[in-house]
């Protein structure tokens, strides 16, 4: 059972995240954005954060670089609705400051949940 | 076989210079776009996400997992569209300029290559060669995007390889292309434009392996709607677009097909440098 910190602006989008993870027996916690989520985070019992990119009040490439600096070797993934990108890509920039798994929405939350199993089981 | 049809060229659209209004009017364009893009992007995850969970709450060997699998894959087609206005934005922000015709042609592929259907195989041909067009680069995006999107419609069931490239033909080419059309069996070749081997060109060709034109149509390719007859999605109007633009910039198209092995587009566009 690991505790999965999920920061995302869109309720309905943040929802379905929380469902899949829940049918995966992790234990949830939820942002609305990147400054409530660095108010909340507890970095001693959290495991794991999806932080979407593009939010109001901090963004999410803000978040992983202030998360990183809190608890180094937290797992991270991005996740972002503008676009596949490219170099120069907000998902490219995400993978540049050290987020483990990014995903360009809409993306499979099998592989997304998946992908979280295989970065919890490293860290164990 | 020649399948000429010469059509009125109208006088160049690039005749003025880039207005500064036309920069602020279109300026916010791709903001806007973006925002757009990024929030249906999330409204498709959602969407998505939910149908994948219905799924898996199916029980084994149940019907309904077919059309759960239909809602994914819609979903996945949607896709390419938030990825076409966000494309569109970016180059909706620039009025008339010089464009490097390569740069746009790769841009447009690498863009779509991540929301291309896993059973198609693009190849691209593109070598260091230097090809100039004064337009807005979003015309030239948009001939490219819809040619493609029209190859990969062709190769949906099946899968296939579209190979994209360019190249400066020589005056030689040129003549062949023009007048050394030779009727072949089973082969299908439309020309619909003229071309004057006094002027440079460029030739940006998309070649698939899809399920080909009958010859009985492909006068009508480019007919408003036509593509509509038997596909379940787009406008219709792509090719109609492509032929509008194409005609704007003084360019021609050159199309072969043959059924059943695939389809080339190859589009001729006079080269300002």
């Amino acid at each position: 059972m690991s505790v999965i910190l999920i920061i995302e602006d869109d309720k309905d989008l943040r929802d379905m995240l929380k469902t899949a993870l829940l049918r995966k027996d992790h234990v949830v916690l939820e942002a609305e954005n990147g400054k409530e989520a660095l108010i909340h985070f507890k970095p001693g019992v959290t495991d794991l954060i999806i932080t979407d990119l593009l939010m109001p009040e901090e963004d999410g490439l803000k978040v992983i670089m202030k998360m990183r600096e809190i608890k180094r070797d937290i797992k991270l993934i991005a996740i972002s609705g503008g676009g596949s990108g490219g170099p120069g890509s907000y998902l490219d920039l995400a993978r540049a400051l050290g987020a483990d798994a990014v995903y360009s929405k809409p993306f499979s939350v099998n592989d997304l949940t998946a992908k979280i199993d295989d970065l919890l089981q490293v860290e164990q | 076989m020649s399948g000429n049809s010469s059509l009125r060229k109208k006088g160049s659209g690039n005749k003025s210079p880039e207005d500064p209004a036309d920069s602020t009017r279109t300026s916010g364009i791709a903001l806007q776009a973006a925002g757009l893009a990024h929030d249906l992007n999330n409204v498709l995850a959602t969407i998505s996400g939910y149908a994948e969970l219905l799924r898996d709450d199916l029980p084994a060997g149940s019907p309904l997992k077919d059309d759960t699998d239909k809602i994914i894959s819609g979903i996945f087609r949607a896709r390419l569209l938030t990825e076409e206005i966000l494309t569109l934005g970016k180059y909706s922000d620039h009025g008339i300029k010089e464009n490097d015709v390569a740069g746009i042609l790769s841009e447009t592929i690498d863009f779509l290559m991540p929301v291309l259907p896993d059973n198609i195989l693009v190849e691209k041909d593109i070598p260091g060669i230097r090809s100039v067009i004064r337009c807005e680069p979003v015309k030239l995006f948009r001939i490219f995007l819809n040619i493609i999107k029209n190859a990969i419609q062709s190769m949906e069931c099946f899968g296939g390889k579209l190979t994209a490239g360019i190249f400066l033909p020589s005056p030689e080419q040129l003549d062949n292309m023009l007048y050394n059309i030779k009727s072949r069996s089973n082969r299908s070749e439309n020309m619909f434009y003229n071309i004057s081997v006094e002027k440079s060109f460029v030739a940006i060709y998309f070649r698939d392996t899809g399920q080909g034109i009958d010859e009985s149509v492909i006068d009508r390719i480019y007919d408003p709607y036509f593509s509509k007859r038997d596909k379940s999605g787009g406008t219709g109007l792509g090719l109609t677009v492509v032929r509008n633009i194409v005609t704007e910039l003084n360019g021609d198209i050159i199309v072969t097909s043959r059924p059943g092995e695939g389809t080339e587009f190859r589009i001729l566009l006079p080269i300002t440098g």
